[in-house]
């Protein structure tokens, strides 16, 4: 508490720098304690830090996802127990933890050296930009690729799709042999597809601080929608989602030979829960609308970690948060992509001599594909997935089509951007 | 079943009843059934065999030791922490909630009604209304994220006063009471030398809903504590799981928490529970709102 | 002795018995609050102060801690989800309280006339669900529901439903609810009428079935009149339980954003606006809207069936 004060009046006459050099005199004398907010996922990282680095005892520990945001509440509100750097698992968190009434995230943009934050990967930290702040570091990148069977492709003669069109196309063939391209139903997939031709679905408008552009009465939502639905309709696209029973038995039983998925699910679906053999897969660049000249793809997923603005030891916590997210020998061993590009080569070395995959360019295609990252993946203090999910998938499953609930999901995220307090253009 | 229990009167009447209770049977003991089973699957067992194939003791050994050896067995430590919890709130309420019952439904004092009618509406609060100033009550007490906040707040169990009310009403034999008063026995003596002698089926009752209750306690145990030392098993386990993606399937990490996991995890907290009860249900069904029919 | 002085005698020892007993009051009164204590402690600490400081917080701005009367409440009615989630609650509550009633009714009827060793057995089996919690309570319903790994796959699929989606369409939410919440609650309502029915007085059975009453008219004519008032109890509590509705809808969100219903019910508003966008301040009006129900009910409760009445 003293010392807090203490710096808070030297940051008062002095530089910010002044304010640093302070904190690193404090921390010569005796190890500072910093609290951490973990998931179990991330436990090991944290760990390693702790043991690397003598001046910092971390005091960690792990909360559930998902009721992050409730303990930081809570926290706050008590004033006591507030955590000095945690890790967020959902890119929204960033957005709902800077707000008047949730005021926690350090702002990191100037505590970041640029040349560092240029070694993430295009639009990697996008989601920790708000109105032009950097809040967070990216822990890991879940941009949509295609994932294949290679030798089923090849035994059906078919070659891989590069646009949506081809796609739809392939669809439409596969289609009477029972075979399907993947979910239609699954709010992210359903997502990633209804943005891929640059639809204006909870964008954020450049230059503005919390103004939003929400139009899906345009073609560029319309033509994506209209796909999904004849797809859905001659059975291309499943009409359940890729964790249900009935589709793991389509994916084991060599029924889904390609798929649209992010980075991640190579590795933690497809291997484990599909068991597909090895030797079978591998990926493909994300497809792009005949009209675009290049993909714009959509992620799933990926973390971040944030620092907690009060925080005694700024100096401490922005290093340990820039360590974890772009410590090559840390990240080497993470579990998903990097979005550190340096870290994300080393990572992805394993790949290439791993026998599971039927391409050794499986990081490859992930990299290159990451430079198509949609810009707009960014953090919302609400989720347009929940409201797809509520007002696209579920009249779904009585009839309706994506087509003709747009109209509503329009209305529900106008009004969620309001009720956040978004303006919305 | 019937036809063992009344082979020789199986009259239409006896087969509806029968027949209900059975398929009321299923309804509740299928999905039991199942998650008991479901204990020794793998993974792609439960998603792709039929429902109630068997498991095997190799799959059940592995999700044994994956689900105990995640982080040096903290699971062991929510269970002795779920055990203090139970231990010391269980005993808080049923001495809060026996003598007040007692009071409250033998004698007539000012603001008897008053405590009635707050008891009910402390029944039927919702949680989510009082935790935000529990929580900051025992934050400025010191208590939060310790034993005893915990202990204290789920020491107030208002269904208990009222289960023991109701059961005072109607049960006190008046005529005993009133020659023991008559006899000169003060309020405190006819407690303890008559009411708590008969009180024994619903301190039982008091106790197992208040055990019930705070062994699945949720809500308040994840709002009251911040340190993962201190989580009870409920909340350790939803941590776990939602850590691990397990069920909401974004499982992009190497955590060996999968869904047979979560339903070892799960029957870990229902055993206790199904073994208590049964040692209980005596007490529990003699004690039961005899006097629920109170006018 | 005087007739006048007999007179004031008694008066006298009127007089003194009264304040006797009136001092036997007091000290009455003294012990009733003394065994009271520990429970009122916990009353005021977790039951009055939560509620009266929820009331205050509601016409704050929690962040500067300053008074703004009613736009809390302005807030709350603006939300354009609240309309939804009152239908959605209203929907729940009557299926659920109708399971719930008719459901507990016949099986604890029945129950309490089949002998009593298999009727133990069987509480036993119905109560355990209530065991089921959290985490557990999510994979549970997860499988149930979809027709393809389902226990009761032969049931769904009897009824023309091949995918999850199909259930819930079928059900609808609230019925899946209602379903969830009787499967977990109606156990333990089960056995407290278990032993309600027990404690019957024994005469009153005999007579009747001396009288020539089978099991069915001793059933409905005698015993259920006689737990009617515990019954409609029941539901008025389930009633003013199910306007709080919150674990069921707020567990399946565990499952994945696809099932994700946060916003669902009242009781999950109130959590939103608290623990997501950290406005306690519209949390605690609509938190504070919610007990007010909640109070008129108890008070109905109190006053209709004379809750508070020695016999």
């Amino acid at each position: 508490m003293l010392r807090k004060r203490t710096a808070a009046l030297a940051g008062g006459m002095a530089a910010s720098v002044a304010l640093g050099l302070m904190a690193g005199a404090a921390m010569a004398q005796d190890a500072v304690t910093l609290n951490v907010w973990s998931d179990t996922p991330r436990l090991s990282m944290f760990d390693l830090y702790d043991k690397t680095h003598d001046n910092v005892t971390l005091n960690v520990t792990t909360v559930a996802p998902a009721d992050l945001i409730a303990k930081i509440q809570l926290a706050l509100q008590a004033k006591s127990e507030i955590p000095d750097v945690i890790f967020m698992s959902d890119i929204g968190y960033t957005a709902q933890l800077s707000t008047r009434r949730s005021n926690y995230l350090l702002d990191l943009t100037d505590k970041v050296p640029q040349a560092l934050q240029d070694e993430f990967y295009p639009n990697g930290n996008s989601p920790c930009h708000v109105n032009g702040k950097l809040l967070c570091m990216r822990n890991d990148l879940a941009h949509m690729i295609v994932w294949y069977d290679k030798p089923a492709m090849e035994a059906l003669g078919k070659a891989v799709p590069t646009t949506w069109e081809e796609f739809q196309k392939l669809g439409e063939e596969l289609a009477p042999q029972g075979l399907s391209l993947g979910t239609g139903v699954e709010a992210f997939p359903l997502y990633a597809m209804l943005v891929s031709d640059g639809c204006d679905m909870v964008m954020p408008v450049e230059g503005k601080e919390d103004t939003v552009k929400i139009d899906l009465t345009t073609e560029k939502c319309l033509k994506p929608a209209r796909m999904v639905d004849a797809m859905l309709k001659n059975g291309s696209l499943t009409k359940v989602g890729p964790f249900e029973p009935d589709f793991v038995a389509l994916a084991k039983g060599g029924k889904i030979p390609l798929m649209i998925g992010p980075t991640w699910f190579g590795e933690y679906v497809i291997k484990p829960t599909y068991e597909w053999p090895a030797g079978k897969l591998a990926a493909a660049l994300p497809l792009k609308w005949d009209d675009q000249s290049q993909p714009l793809t959509w992620s799933w997923g990926g973390g971040t970690y944030g620092a907690w603005k009060d925080t005694a030891h700024p100096a401490e916590a922005v290093d340990l948060v820039t360590w974890m997210s772009t410590d090559v020998a840390n990240q080497t061993a993470a579990v998903t992509l990097p979005g550190h590009r340096p870290s994300a080569e080393a990572w992805g070395a394993r790949l290439a001599s791993d026998a599971y995959y039927a391409d050794p360019n499986v990081f490859k295609v992930e990299a290159d594909a990451a430079a198509f990252s949609h810009p707009g993946y960014v953090s919302l203090r609400f989720s347009v997935s929940d409201a797809i999910a509520k007002v696209v998938v579920q009249p779904l499953a009585s009839g309706g089509t994506v087509e003709g609930a747009l109209p509503a999901l329009q209305t529900e995220l106008v009004n969620l951007a309001k009720l956040n307090g978004y303006q919305v253009e | 079943m019937s036809t063992r229990q009344a082979p020789l009167r199986l009259n239409p009447g006896r087969f509806l009843v029968f027949a209900t209770l059975a398929f009321a049977v299923c309804f509740y003991g299928i999905p039991l059934l199942w998650l008991f089973v479901a204990g020794t699957r793998s993974e792609a067992s439960l998603l792709t065999q039929s429902p109630f194939a068997l498991g095997d003791w190799d799959s059940f050994v592995r999700t044994w030791n994956n689900l105990t050896t995640y982080n040096n067995f903290q699971i062991l430590t929510w269970t002795m922490n779920s055990l203090i919890y139970v231990v010391g709130g269980v005993l808080l309420s049923l001495i809060a909630c026996i003598p007040a019952g007692y009071a409250l439904a033998a004698s007539e004092f000012p603001g008897r009604k008053l405590v009635l009618i707050f008891t009910l509406i402390a029944m039927i609060t919702p949680s989510t209304a009082v935790v935000l100033p529990i929580f900051l009550e025992l934050n400025m007490l010191g208590l939060s994220n310790t034993y005893a906040g915990l202990i204290l707040a789920s020491g107030f169990f208002p269904f208990g006063v009222y289960l023991t009310y109701v059961y005072f009403s109607t049960s006190l034999p008046k005529g005993v009471m009133d020659s023991a008063r008559v006899d000169g026995a003060n309020r405190f003596q006819l407690f303890s030398r008559i009411a708590l002698p008969l009180a024994r089926p619903i301190i039982a009752l008091v106790a197992f809903f208040s055990f019930l209750g705070i062994w699945s306690n949720y809500f308040l145990a994840f709002v009251l504590l911040s340190d993962d030392k201190l989580y009870n098993l409920p909340v350790g386990l939803t941590a776990l799981v939602s850590g691990s993606g397990a069920l909401s399937n974004l499982p992009s990490n190497d955590v060996p928490i999968k869904k047979p996991e979560v339903v070892l995890a799960a029957i870990l907290v229902v055993l206790p529970v199904l073994l208590i009860f049964m040692a209980a249900q005596r007490f529990v069904r003699s004690g039961t709102l005899s006097g629920a029919e109170k006018g | 002795m005087s007739a006048t002085a007999m007179a004031s005698d008694m008066r006298a020892v009127a007089i003194d018995r009264a304040r006797k007993a009136k001092q036997k009051g007091r000290r009455d009164t003294r012990m009733s609050y003394l065994l009271l204590a520990p429970y009122l402690l916990l009353l005021l600490m977790f039951g009055l102060f939560p509620i009266a400081y929820a009331f205050g917080l509601s016409f704050f701005d929690t962040i500067e801690m300053v008074f703004w009367g009613v736009t809390n409440y302005q807030f709350v009615f603006d939300d354009f989800r609240v309309p939804a989630s009152v239908v959605n609650v209203l929907a729940f509550v009557a299926i659920w309280v109708t399971l719930t009633m008719i459901g507990v009714a016949v099986l604890s009827l029945m129950l309490d006339s089949i002998n009593r060793k298999t009727a133990n057995t069987l509480r036993t089996i119905y109560f355990l669900p209530g065991a089921v919690t959290s985490s557990a309570i999510v994979v549970l319903w997860l499988f149930v529901l979809d027709p393809s790994v389902s226990p009761f796959q032969p049931v769904l699929h009897t009824l023309g439903w091949g995918t999850r989606a199909d259930v819930i369409a079928s059900i609808g939410l609230a019925g899946v609810f209602a379903i969830m919440a009787y499967f977990s609650a109606s156990g333990g309502w089960i056995v407290v009428f278990g032993g309600a029915l027990a404690s019957l007085p024994t005469e009153v059975m005999e007579a009747a079935r001396i009288d020539g009453a089978n099991r069915f008219q001793l059933a409905t004519r005698i015993k259920l009149p006689m737990i009617w008032r515990s019954l409609v109890l029941m539901g008025i509590l389930s009633f003013a339980g199910g306007l709080q509705l919150f674990v069921e809808p707020q567990l399946m969100g565990l499952a994945g954003p696809q099932f994700a219903q946060n916003d669902w019910s009242l009781n999950q508003m109130a959590f939103q606006y608290a623990f997501r966008m950290g406005d306690f301040g519209a949390s605690a009006a609509l938190s504070t809207l919610l007990v007010g129900a909640s109070i008129i009910i108890a008070l109905v409760i109190v006053f209709a069936t004379k809750f508070y009445k020695i016999d």
